[in-house]
């Protein structure tokens, strides 16, 4: 069997965590899925475990519209914390912005392979997890 | 200039003739030579007063395009966000249903119909927006006495018991002002020192009046939990964004509006701050 894969959700919305946990829940090869409501505890979270060789999630669904520091921030500062070629987490941008402007930042970074929109879809969730697992 | 000056000379009139004062001519002719400079002096200095005022305006309306493409990014972001919320809580709705799990549906709905009325909420603070712009600019101006509406503000807020507020007068008291304008500077600063106030005790609000020979200068100085401007700074005016993730309502357009007002005033405004020792925002207007 394989081992399942653990999720961290970013964004300050309560409704969105709120879904998008219960949606994978769901999922039988998810395992562990911690909720971050606030960008900087999570990016701390990651940071630490950098540092102290802790096992990163496997994937990280990213709002970009926060409070204190959005989706892009965090990504520069991460960016800026781990070596990219050992970094083996996979952050997916979930939003539910269309804008040009977010789609053209997301295009210039690195850490971040894919660009979402909200409401999460599982089919096409299930389709990104394979394509990067 | 020669051509020019030629023709001019022509229609004054000054002409030599064989015989006439050759010191009157030449005097004549350097009169219309100097009155042409200055002429030309002046043109040249309303000219450059065209283009600075033109180059202000569109300063302004580089500011105001930049206001109406955030607060359309804001507003359809915002919109948008609380019609997918409606829209993944309506498919779990649909998920438990086919479970036939009734508690978690009836929990479902709950927090939809909370969903919802918070989307009409955000409307209205949008329109509130919009319909404060039109308000502000139909207002006339009158003399206010700021300690006394500050007293007023603070029993109007029920910030009673919640702030220490101190009003230092050091050059005047009242200003001639509309009181829309006034009561929103003073509202918003007054409950950001409220709502970031100091964790440990009462929060000091300071309210400090001074001037020199050209500006009036407002100082409202509070204790709270401070600002990191080096972080923050570029966004601390900017709609729609909330420094700090907090307990407290707000809307993140306080300081937004704030700045809007004193740039419709012609001043300025000023803040200097220090994470955990408080924030202090100065107000300069032209006497």
């Amino acid at each position: 069997m394989k081992q399942k894969l653990d999720f961290f959700i970013i964004d300050d919305s309560e409704v969105n965590n709120f879904y998008t946990e219960d949606l994978l829940e769901e999922i039988d090869f998810i395992g562990k899925i911690d909720v971050f409501l606030d960008a900087n505890e999570a990016l701390n979270e990651m940071i630490k475990r950098n540092t102290e060789g802790i096992k990163q999630p496997d994937f990280v669904l990213l709002d970009i519209r926060m409070p204190e520091i959005d989706g892009f921030e965090f990504i520069e500062e991460l960016e800026q914390e781990v070596d990219e070629d050992d970094f083996k987490c996979k952050i997916f941008i979930l939003t539910s912005s269309k804008h040009r402007k977010d789609i053209e930042s997301f295009e210039k970074q690195l850490l971040a392979c894919e660009f979402l929109n909200k409401p999460l879809n599982k089919e096409e969730l299930l389709e990104k997890i394979e394509k990067h697992r | 200039m020669h051509k020019l000056l030629a023709k001019q000379i022509k229609r004054n009139n000054i002409t030599f003739e064989e015989g006439s004062d050759l010191h009157h001519f030449v005097e004549a002719v350097a009169n219309t030579y100097t009155q042409m400079y200055q002429e030309q002096v002046k043109f040249e200095e309303s000219s450059n007063r065209m283009l600075s005022k033109i180059s202000h305006t569109n300063e302004n309306l580089q500011t105001i395009i930049e206001t109406i493409d955030s607060f359309n990014y804001h507003l359809s972001h915002d919109l948008k966000t609380s019609i997918i919320n409606n829209i993944s809580l309506t498919r779990m709705v649909k998920k438990y249903y086919e479970k036939q799990n009734q508690d978690k549906m009836k929990k479902l709905i709950v927090r939809l119909e909370k969903n919802s009325s918070d989307g009409l909420a955000l409307i209205e603070k949008y329109l509130e927006i919009s319909k404060f712009e039109t308000q502000i600019s139909e207002a006339s101006k009158e003399n206010i006495n700021i300690p006394k509406l500050i007293l007023k503000l603070q029993q109007e807020l029920h910030l009673d018991d919640k702030l220490d507020i101190k009003v230092n007068i050091q050059g005047f008291d009242s200003l001639l002002i509309d009181e829309i304008s006034i009561r929103s500077i003073i509202q918003n600063f007054m409950t950001n020192a409220y709502k970031y106030g100091n964790d440990n005790g009462k929060t000091v609000f300071e309210v400090t009046l001074s001037s020199d020979f050209d500006y009036y200068y407002l100082e409202f100085k509070d204790n709270g939990i401070g600002i990191d401007l080096e972080k923050q700074g570029n966004k601390l005016f900017k709609p729609f964004i909330r420094i700090k993730q907090h307990e407290q309502e707000g809307s993140g357009v306080g300081l937004f509006i704030v700045k809007k007002i004193v740039n419709k005033l012609g001043g300025s405004i000023n803040v200097t701050s220090k994470l955990g020792e408080g924030s202090t925002f100065t107000i300069k207007l032209l006497k």
